[in-house]
């Protein structure tokens, strides 16, 4: 792993609210590139707002994304542009079900990157076949599996070759006996060096692949250090409230 | 507070639209009065003399379903019509609607002349230009009015004083309403549109007598052996004698120029004779001879089914272009209400909710109305029909368009944002193809909904199904077997396309 002291994305006094709840009360903080950083924390802690305003999903209402150098949050920026640098991968999938698997992959590298048919779907057999899902080529969703769709929605994701990858709970929607090819997948990708921000409840996969784990409640960082650190030998009173709950 | 602030600019930019369209007919009407330019002047410079009839009126008015286009109205006003414009040395065009319709028609300047059988009232003679009265002699069979009664009454009403506290239809507006009122002691008037819904009633027992011109009256009798003629007949008052022509309030100049005309026609008799020749035909036509219900429906389809079919396609012609170009403005509506801009999103939000929240039929009217008016009465009446019907199913199109594009799941647009795709892509790429499975059934089901819409177009005789009905009832004096046969021809064709449309939409769900 090759963790570098390049900020790849820095987050300055993240402000969020829905209505009149405020789910995000400041948050600053920076990935480096090629690290891994999990986030914990409680349901409505906001780790998944805070991941979703890294590639402007959410609008934060006040504060600044600065991504590569770019301040993302400024309104002349084309968002779209940085996005596909950010890959993101959702708890529910959202595999496009009208498309066949290799067309989900190739849509946007044609569209967006101006790839050739050929190369983009070249590219998405030989990373269809990295996660075991090339004999479904030319199948539709309705036909995968939960696992096999997670997996077909990270290939999607990898077909832009991003920086980074935001990953907001991958494993939560899934059926047990199919969260460990989803993990495995991941597991790989972060030994490949890739950037990874994942939002997850699977504290030992956490352990296991991170850098760095970020503890979130109540809208801020309660806590943050190498998993060793957060998980052995926690500080915040809350870190320590929250670990006993769940391991 | 931004609710108030919201609703406020909606309901200011419905208003603006409501008052814009008569404003502008206004400030065209303005303009023209400006130019004193007369009405005959126009008819001359234009070549052509628009006639507004009723053509439900035999013998005077009335349609041969043997022929198509201008050629199948016929009677004694046609041919009256058609002298005039001949005088005039410019064509003539005959635009067919209900005996309401054309009073109103006249009134904005849709059409020329009225020649639809029309009588002398005081009120009437205050809002247009009256001729002198043509078809005068009064003892003639022809200008008598009177009753039709049910056959099993003959004997109960003999005399007008017998219809005393008795209900009585007559068409709003006609002479024979000012009868009734006249003549009779405390009438219990029903007003109808056309003299066929009055025997309806009168056959239903709604009403136990109809009001109407003997010559209709008869006619009646002798093709409804349950329907009867009274004895005794409306005393016609010489103030009240002849038939009229009916042109726009202030057209002196026109009004004039019929007079000189009908002045000769009286005198050397040709009413009379244009009459004799349309009785024979309207004779020749009606020639259901069954006596049993279902023998009259089969002889009706038998003798009509070129006319039932023609009417069909126009039907299905006129809901399919309405919904083709509804679903092209709607589908445009649908985007502009996604989009962000607040003031276009809120013009497009009063522009839907406006349509929908007013009927068709007084849409239609408005837009016949104010078409006309702009366009000095060259719009054709089934253009300013179908721009209606398309604005109408516009708005409900956009909904449909914008239900189903919102019903597609949230994380497909966050997917796609996610890979980098412009909003562009996103919509044509990702939402679109999934919105359409939504969106193609409830089209369908439009499309059906139009079918049987359309049928308020009749009003305007564009020649639709239910215009067909209104042409065989006049012809046959039938009133309730067309309508049976119609209704059959409606219900069968949208029961077809209902299920048609389940089919595709079970067909589409399978990739679900």
């Amino acid at each position: 792993m090759s963790v570098t002291n390049d900020a790849l994305i820095q987050v300055k006094d993240l402000h969020k609210s829905f209505h009149d709840l405020e789910v995000l009360k400041g948050v600053s903080e920076e990935i480096h590139k090629g690290e891994v950083v999990s986030i914990i924390g409680p349901s409505g802690s906001g780790k998944s707002t805070f991941l979703r305003c890294l590639n402007l999903l959410e609008t934060p209402d006040k504060g600044q994304v600065i991504f590569e150098g770019v301040d993302i949050t400024d309104q002349s920026v084309d968002i779209d542009k940085h996005r596909q640098k950010m890959g993101m991968i959702f708890q529910h999938f959202n595999v496009f079900p009208h498309l066949t698997v290799l067309e989900n992959i190739t849509l946007a590298p044609t569209l967006e990157l101006g790839q050739s048919r050929e190369e983009a779907q070249k590219n998405a057999c030989e990373l269809l076949a990295k996660v075991g899902l090339l004999d479904k080529k030319d199948e539709y969703p309705r036909k995968l599996s939960g696992g096999q769709k997670q997996r077909l929605a990270i290939v999607r994701a990898l077909a832009m070759n991003p920086d980074v990858i935001l990953m907001d709970e991958p494993t939560s929607a899934l059926d047990p006996e199919m969260v460990k090819d989803v993990l495995e997948v991941i597991k790989e990708l972060a030994d490949q060096g890739m950037t990874i921000v994942i939002v997850t409840h699977e504290m030992a996969f956490a352990k296991q692949i991170s850098d760095r784990v970020f503890f979130m409640d109540q809208g801020i960082i309660q806590e943050k250090g190498t998993p060793q650190e957060v998980f052995e030998h926690p500080q915040n009173p809350r870190t320590i409230d929250f670990l006993s709950k769940v391991l | 507070m931004k609710q108030i602030k919201k609703l406020l600019i909606c309901l200011t930019a419905v208003l603006l639209a409501f008052a814009s369209l008569p404003i502008i007919a206004f400030a065209q009407e303005g303009e023209e009065s400006d130019g004193e330019r007369s009405l005959l002047d126009e008819i001359k410079e234009r070549g052509v003399l628009i006639v507004g009839t009723s053509p439900d009126f035999p013998p005077n008015e009335f349609i041969d379903s043997t022929k198509t286009g201008q050629d199948q109205y016929v009677g004694s006003d046609i041919e009256l019509a058609k002298y005039i414009a001949q005088r005039m040395g410019v064509d003539l065009r005959i635009e067919a609607s209900n005996f309401d319709t054309v009073l109103a028609n006249l009134s904005t300047g849709q059409i020329d002349l009225a020649i639809t059988g029309l009588a002398y009232t005081p009120a009437r003679a205050q809002s247009m230009e009256l001729s002198i009265g043509y078809n005068m002699d009064e003892d003639s069979e022809a200008s008598a009015q009177g009753v039709l009664i049910r056959a099993e009454d003959a004997d109960k009403y003999r005399t007008l004083e017998d219809l005393r506290g008795v209900k009585i239809a007559a068409q709003s507006g006609s002479i024979q309403e000012q009868y009734v009122k006249d003549q009779i002691s405390d009438p219990q008037l029903q007003s109808i549109t056309t003299i066929d819904d009055g025997v309806a009633l009168l056959k239903n027992g709604s009403v136990d007598a109809v009001a109407t011109s003997m010559p209709t009256g008869i006619q009646y009798a002798q093709n409804n052996s349950d329907l009867a003629t009274m004895e005794e007949e409306f005393d016609i008052s010489a103030d009240y004698a002849g038939t009229r022509i009916g042109a726009p309030l202030g057209e002196k100049e026109l009004i004039e120029e019929v007079n000189t005309i009908l002045e000769d026609v009286n005198e050397q008799g040709l009413y009379e004779q244009w009459y004799e020749e349309a009785i024979e035909l309207n004779n020749n036509m009606t020639s259901i001879t069954a006596t049993s219900f279902l023998g009259t429906l089969v002889q009706i389809v038998q003798s009509f089914w070129p006319q039932l079919l023609q009417g069909l396609l126009i039907t299905l012609g006129l809901a399919a272009i309405t919904v083709f170009f509804g679903t092209l403005v709607g589908a445009l509506f649908a985007l502009i209400k996604l989009s962000k801009n607040k003031l276009v999103q809120a013009v497009c939000t009063a522009y839907v909710e406006l349509i929908r929240g007013t009927p068709l039929l007084l849409q239609l009217w408005l837009f016949i109305t104010v078409f006309s008016t702009l366009s000095g009465g060259d719009m054709p009446m089934l253009v300013s029909v179908i721009i209606a019907l398309v604005v109408n199913s516009s708005a409900y199109v956009a909904e449909i368009i914008r239900s189903g594009i919102q019903s597609v799941d949230k994380g497909q647009r966050e997917a796609a944002k996610s890979l980098g795709m412009s909003n562009r892509n996103t919509m044509t790429k990702i939402i679109l193809p999934q919105a359409v499975k939504n969106i193609l059934p409830a089209l369908g089901n439009e499309f059906v909904m139009m079918v049987k819409e359309t049928s308020l177009a009749s009003t305007f005789f564009i020649g639709e199904l239910m215009t067909v009905n209104t042409v065989i009832k006049s012809a046959t004096y039938k009133s309730i077997e067309p309508l049976v046969i119609v209704g059959l021809i409606y219900f069968i064709v949208t029961f077809t396309l209902s299920k048609g449309v389940k089919y595709m939409e079970r067909r589409l769900s399978v990739s679900d």
